[in-house]
């Protein structure tokens, strides 16, 4: 299984991952009415002709580090995606507790996953933050945010 | 009429007052990722309604050309384009702030957006009648051919791998598909989603091409100890400003930028997004050492910035007398107008001349405010690069999500936002480019809806591409600029 990773190239992945996405607009495509589909084709094709390019070059190349070095390890950790599921949670948690408290809990977390030290600095800052962005969008340029106060005074 | 609104304008210290208010607030808003222009003008409108309209248009104008310029700070700061317009400012402004040239990015930026904002205003004041004919003469092949040149700007912005950026330009293309079909009104890719009806919306596109990923990267960089700051250095220096004798070497460059921004701009539908891109490849083409764009030189920050303010004062000729909004702000001012009781069209000219030209004036001076504010500015704006990563990239995610939100109020957007932020990300670490796709996801659009409603016109005749004299012209550019982007390929690869 490692000496297969090892072989993976980034662009083998990238090349078929895009491969796959034209197939799935020419598949989505069939149902549109000739004219409606013209274009997407066109563009679907071209897609297909190019990613599988880049996956027949991705073979020739020798240089390149493997996919389980380059992706896995150096650009995609696990804290990474971590703040990246948090991130997806904010927008579910967002309407329900309101912005400031979101906002000042995501805030707190991914300081702390970023460095676990210096606690009272990232609760200052996520305050400070959360209050100014609040001031600014809500108070200051009036635009509705949901706010857990507006709920909570039903303005 | 002309000179008595000028000295009406200067003679006001209120119209003054909310010029500069707006110019500082533009640069402000400009510069959070995903609130440009066109979102702090609609945000000021409610404002101005008790106004007297010669002080609230100059206050709007104010606020576009601030906007602009402010796009360009996080562009060179931080390497995300506050507004579109700034995407092509990342190339080289970034660069230099990397290189330890920051001030010196941000000073030529403020002094390029002035000159450009300046050409673009003279522009509209003195050929406002006669270059709004021209656009007439604009058909859908027309506008098909000029996207079509627009998508060829592509392979000349794409970095490493042209074969990428192409692929990248098409992924573009193809988000721009998503939703109604522009001709038959029969829904595309949206799987049920009314919201996706109206197909994707720009900004939260723009927020996951540029500022999501480019926060998740300052994230990554930081969980690998790679950086504590944005310029990656702590406390590094930011260097001093240009120097006016480097900025007057390349006058010819500013100029041609500027002029190349006011007709982009005149065209409706190109825009700063596409004039930022043109600037910068035209200065490539025609610079000696074309191999330095890229690596941070000031002619590239010169080019991109000038160009896109002086597509302020081109979109608005056709926007003032044919009533065509000629980019997204130029639409929102199109509200701003007729709120105040004017009706873009001949009667600006005529019945409500003092009021039209006191607001062409007003960008005119504003630039001269932009120049001062960014030049003096551009210190305090500097000291951006050495605020801590582990600080800033949270904050810079919970502003890109509320960019995302401000727009239309939707959960849906910021959803939106992620997904193409992470898959941008991801892309990104292999060697792919955001900015080929955006371009593509602005101009694919254009492209199909001009290329459809040709073959319509013309009855499925596909010479009507060829055979009308505009039509032929952009074509010519076209074949020109694939040449020449081969031709740098090829001497890239010798150099090499």
């Amino acid at each position: 299984m490692n000496k297969l990773l090892k072989n993976i190239k980034p662009d083998m992945i990238s090349g078929g991952l895009i491969l796959s996405f034209s197939l799935f607009i020419i598949l989505q495509s069939i149902e549109l009415r000739a004219d409606a589909r013209l274009i997407p084709l066109i563009t679907a094709l071209l897609i297909m002709v190019f990613s599988v390019t880049i996956i027949i070059g991705s073979f020739k190349s020798k240089n390149s580090e493997s996919f389980s070095v380059a992706i896995l390890k150096k650009n995609m950790d696990k804290p990474l995606l971590f703040i990246i599921l948090l991130t997806l949670l904010y927008v579910f948690i967002l309407p329900i507790i309101g912005f400031e408290i979101t906002s000042f809990c995501y805030l707190i977390i991914v300081m702390a996953i970023i460095e676990r030290e210096l606690f009272w600095s990232r609760v200052l800052i996520s305050g400070i933050v959360t209050l100014t962005l609040v001031f600014i969008f809500s108070f200051g340029l009036n635009l509705r945010i949901p706010l857990l106060f507006s709920k909570f005074f039903n303005i | 009429m002309i000179i008595e609104s000028f000295i009406h304008l200067i003679s006001s210290p209120e119209t003054i007052t909310f010029m500069i208010f707006g110019v500082a607030f533009g640069v402000f808003l400009g510069a959070l990722p995903g609130f440009g222009a066109t979102l702090g003008i609609a945000m000021l409108i409610p404002f101005t309604f008790g106004m007297d309209p010669n002080v609230a248009l100059p206050m709007l104008a104010g606020i576009y050309s601030g906007a602009i310029y402010g796009g360009g700070i996080t562009a060179i700061m931080v390497g995300i384009p506050g507004t579109s317009a700034a995407a092509a400012t990342v190339l080289d402004g970034f660069a230099m702030t990397q290189n330890g040239q920051s001030t010196k990015a941000l000073t030529t930026s403020a002094v390029s957006s002035a000159f450009g904002g300046f050409v673009g205003g003279f522009s509209l004041l003195l050929l406002a009648p006669i270059l709004a004919r021209f656009t007439l003469w604009f058909g859908p092949a027309e506008y098909f051919m000029l996207a079509i040149f627009g998508l060829t700007i592509i392979a000349t912005v794409v970095g490493k791998s042209m074969l990428k950026g192409i692929i990248a330009g098409l992924l573009g293309l193809s988000l721009s598909l998503i939703g109604l079909d522009p001709i038959t009104g029969e829904p595309r890719y949206v799987f049920g989603e009314i919201l996706l009806l109206d197909g994707l919306p720009l900004i939260p596109v723009i927020l996951g091409l540029f500022a999501f990923p480019q926060s998740l990267k300052m994230i990554n960089d930081a969980l690998s100890g790679k950086s504590g700051t944005l310029s990656g250095r702590k406390g590094m220096s930011t260097g001093p400003a240009v120097k006016i004798k480097e900025l007057l070497a390349n006058w010819k460059t500013m100029l041609r930028s500027g002029i190349l921004g006011t007709l982009i701009g005149i065209i409706p539908g190109a825009g700063a997004n596409i004039a930022c891109w043109i600037g910068v490849s035209e200065a490539k083409r025609a610079s000696k050492h074309p191999e330095k764009f890229g690596t941070g030189i000031t002619e590239g920050v010169i080019a991109a910035e000038a160009a896109n303010n002086a597509t302020e004062g081109g979109s608005l000729i056709p926007m003032l007398t044919l009533s065509i909004p000629g980019s997204g702000a130029s639409a929102v001012m199109f509200g701003a107008l007729m709120i105040h009781g004017m009706v873009p069209g001949p009667d600006l000219f005529t019945k409500y001349a003092a009021v039209t030209y006191n607001y062409i004036w007003a960008i005119i001076i504003n630039s001269v405010f932009l120049l001062f504010i960014g030049y003096y500015g551009s210190r305090i704006f500097a000291r951006m690069a050495n605020i801590p990563v582990k600080f800033l990239a949270p904050v810079m995610i919970v502003i890109t999500l509320l960019g995302a939100f401000a727009t239309r109020q939707l959960n849906f957007d910021i959803g939106i936002t992620i997904i193409i932020g992470t898959i941008t990300y991801l892309l990104l670490t292999n060697g792919f480019s955001a900015p080929p796709i955006l371009l593509g996801f602005i101009l694919g659009p254009i492209a199909e809806k001009g290329f459809r409603r040709a073959l319509l016109i013309s009855q499925g005749d596909y010479s009507v591409f060829f055979t009308r004299p505009i039509s032929l012209v952009i074509l010519a550019l076209t074949i020109l600029s694939i040449y020449s982007v081969l031709r740098l390929s090829k001497m890239k690869e010798d150099s090499s």
